[in-house]
């Protein structure tokens, strides 16, 4: 499961409720390409991905945001242990 | 007709039955027809040909409607390289599937000088033809129907064929490896008996070129069928590629 969300839906609604059609021909991909994209199901490349903020006319960071999984604590019982 | 049918949009409403009572109406045809079960029916010269020509025009007629289908959506979340690589997993499986049956009842090492094989190599070649003229026509009026700045396929595309092509060719890969190690116990081969009353088996050229057909026809359906997978699943990121 990828740890990488985006916020393309909203930024579409913020900008005039851009339509995916519009959208992905400013960005040169195929409507179906930022259909898979809102739904979480496909990783861009990372040109495609400042192309998105390019598009938007914000940072990368505004669109996709990398959720780090969160480390799990050490075990506690073998440091108790020692 | 069938072209004025589709123009008029007729097929897009049939539904998915149909479809799939279509495609599988062609399957139980070639099936039965191959499988020498009927004995009224004898896999002839004639009774080939005639088959072939059934499977072929079924195909073909399942392929515009699952196109026909598709492009009727209103809300069609589907990319063109997704269907075009539908209809070419339907193509290819009737393919494989009358290659492998066929060749399975003439024992795999048929000459083309036997008119029965001449016939399925025409009719073979035929259903090729016909799927270069479909998917030609298909990619144009996909073009045209485009923005200039709009592509017919991008990265997701290129990385779903990708993914596919490398599984397909692992698979081809490992089908030479058992190609290879089956010439070398075959008679004269590595293994095989040379000149001694024990012979395992012969292999002629005929044999080999029908396992290397077969091994790329099983290619070419892995390939798609694991592309029109991946683009259900669309769980695919642009590094795979």
């Amino acid at each position: 499961m990828t740890t990488i969300t985006n916020h393309l839906r909203r930024l579409r609604l913020e900008h005039g409720e851009l339509t995916q059609e519009a959208l992905a021909q400013k960005c040169g991909v195929t409507r179906q390409t930022i259909i898979s994209l809102e739904s979480g199901k496909y990783m861009p490349s990372l040109e495609l991905a400042f192309k998105l903020a390019h598009a938007f006319g914000v940072k990368i960071e505004d669109v996709f945001v990398w959720q780090p999984k969160v480390a799990r604590p050490l075990d506690t019982k073998d440091t108790n242990n020692a | 007709m069938l072209m004025k049918l589709y123009k008029g949009g007729v097929m897009g409403s049939i539904g998915t039955r149909v479809l799939v009572l279509d495609i599988g109406a062609v399957v139980l045809i070639c099936a039965v027809m191959y499988s020498g079960v009927l004995p009224w029916v004898p896999v002839d010269n004639f009774a080939v040909a005639a088959t072939a020509s059934v499977v072929r025009i079924g195909v073909l007629i399942a392929g515009l409607y699952a196109w026909a289908k598709l492009r009727a959506r209103e809300d069609d979340t589907r990319s063109f390289n997704e269907q075009l690589t539908g209809l070419a997993l339907i193509f290819t499986s009737a393919l494989t599937f009358m290659f492998f049956v066929r060749m399975q009842q003439m024992g795999w090492h048929a000459e083309l000088s036997d008119h029965g094989t001449y016939a399925f190599a025409r009719d073979f070649i035929h259903m090729l033809i016909a799927w270069w003229v479909l998917s030609s026509i298909l990619t144009r009026q996909a073009l045209s129907k485009l923005a200039p700045e709009q592509p017919l396929e991008d990265e997701r595309d290129h990385a779903i064929i990708a993914r596919a092509n490398r599984a397909a060719s692992e698979l081809l890969t490992f089908l030479l490896i058992a190609i290879i190690a089956r010439l070398a116990f075959a008679d004269g081969g590595l293994f095989g008996a040379r000149e001694s009353s024990i012979s395992l088996f012969v292999v002629t050229p005929a044999n080999i070129a029908h396992w290397l057909i077969g091994a790329l026809l099983l290619e070419t359906l892995v390939s798609k069928g694991y592309a029109t997978w991946l683009y259900r699943r669309s769980d695919v990121s642009a590094e795979t590629a």
